[in-house]
């Protein structure tokens, strides 16, 4: 009887946007690491990460998809805090070019 | 004004604080406070995430297309270190190029995912004025993006340490942007309660803005301004689209039925 119910269980299909997901979250940690190491490359990273992690959830919802949304969000609010001095507009350029 | 403030030791620019706060409030208001109500809450906060990629990759782009050449001629004679590199990067964004950029961002999701691009773009516009506004205090606290020399109490003095000239008293313009930048807020808020047809909410924004905008540049006193003839870069868009934005707002009303 057992046995017949395992025959019966039909395994999950892959889900296509497990890959996604996965490069997303591992995109999301290093965007977190580079962010404070090589800032440039962490913005890089996180922005491939966040667009990867938008893919995923719109296919399937996973944990690991919510995961790599947080971290690349979380490692470009760090840039916004850390990195960017200033400024909105093209007047910050003045100081730094010797006027 | 503060260009930098000591947390846990740590010196951070209030600027990217600032700017964060203006972003987390847009978004926050784009999807608790539906413009359309057609589009699902997650869309709305997916396609604002696109188009916080086009503003940072736009106010970018267009911010080294004018300033490149002053920076190249600058370095003329010294040779380029990582430091010019990393203020070359890290320093100057221009918001007209962040606007085209997150409409840029929101076409290549509405394309993605087969949404309509206006009910997603008039979703997101009340919300840039917002951002707008609290980042330009950043600009006031960075001591960037200052007005002309006038004289006290039309004109403020500036901390040493900020990008201002600090012996100068100088108009507060960024105040005046960031204040005027909330009026416009509210009133494109109040405006988008109703049902209004497609592109009529961005027809107000970017005619609104572009006034403001093309009269506010006169105020400004700080360096490279990108002079093209008469008039500012900023100036030259503006003039470019307060007419669209007004065909928008006008003719559009006649022609399409409102929705919500």
């Amino acid at each position: 009887m057992e046995q017949q119910n395992y025959q019966n269980y039909q395994p999950a299909p892959p889900s296509q946007s497990n890959g996604m997901a996965i490069a997303a979250m591992v995109l999301g940690i290093c965007a977190v690491i580079f962010v404070f190491v090589l800032w440039f490359v962490g913005i890089i990273l996180a922005v491939v990460g966040l667009v990867l992690s938008i893919m995923a959830r719109k296919q399937s919802p996973s944990g690991m998809a919510t995961a790599g949304l947080v971290l690349n969000i979380v490692a470009l609010a760090i840039c916004a805090i850390v990195v960017i001095a200033c400024t909105a507009c093209v007047a910050s350029v003045a100081p730094f070019v010797g006027y | 004004m503060l260009p930098t403030i000591s947390v846990f030791g740590l010196t951070i620019p209030v600027y990217g604080p600032l700017i964060l706060i203006g972003c987390a409030l847009g978004i926050l208001v784009a999807v608790y406070l539906p413009v359309r109500r057609d589009i699902k809450k997650q869309d709305i906060f997916f396609c604002a995430l696109y188009a916080l990629i086009g503003v940072i990759v736009g106010a970018k782009l267009l911010y080294l297309a004018i300033s490149l050449p002053s920076f190249i001629e600058a370095h003329a004679q010294t040779p380029w270190t990582l430091e010019d590199i990393n203020v070359l990067f890290t320093h100057g964004f221009v918001f007209y190029g962040g606007l085209i950029g997150a409409v840029l961002g929101i076409f290549i999701y509405s394309k993605q995912y087969r949404l309509p691009f206006w009910h997603l773009t008039d979703s997101l516009i009340p919300s840039i004025p917002l951002m707008h506004a609290i980042g330009r205090i950043g600009c006031f606290c960075a001591g960037c993006c200052y007005g002309r020399a006038m004289n006290p109490p039309w004109g403020v003095y500036f901390r040493a340490d900020s990008a201002a000239p600090p012996d100068v008293a100088l108009f507060p313009v960024q105040l005046l942007e960031s204040a005027l930048n909330f009026i416009l807020f509210i009133a494109l808020f109040a405006y988008s309660r109703k049902p209004r047809a497609d592109r009529q909410i961005t027809g107000l924004y970017i005619a609104c803005y572009g006034v403001i905008r093309f009269i506010l540049e006169f105020f400004r006193g700080d360096g490279d301004r990108g002079i093209l003839w008469l008039f500012s870069t900023s100036q030259w868009i503006s003039l470019a689209l307060v007419p669209l934005g007004l065909y928008w707002l006008i003719k559009i009303k006649s022609n399409n039925k409102p929705t919500l």
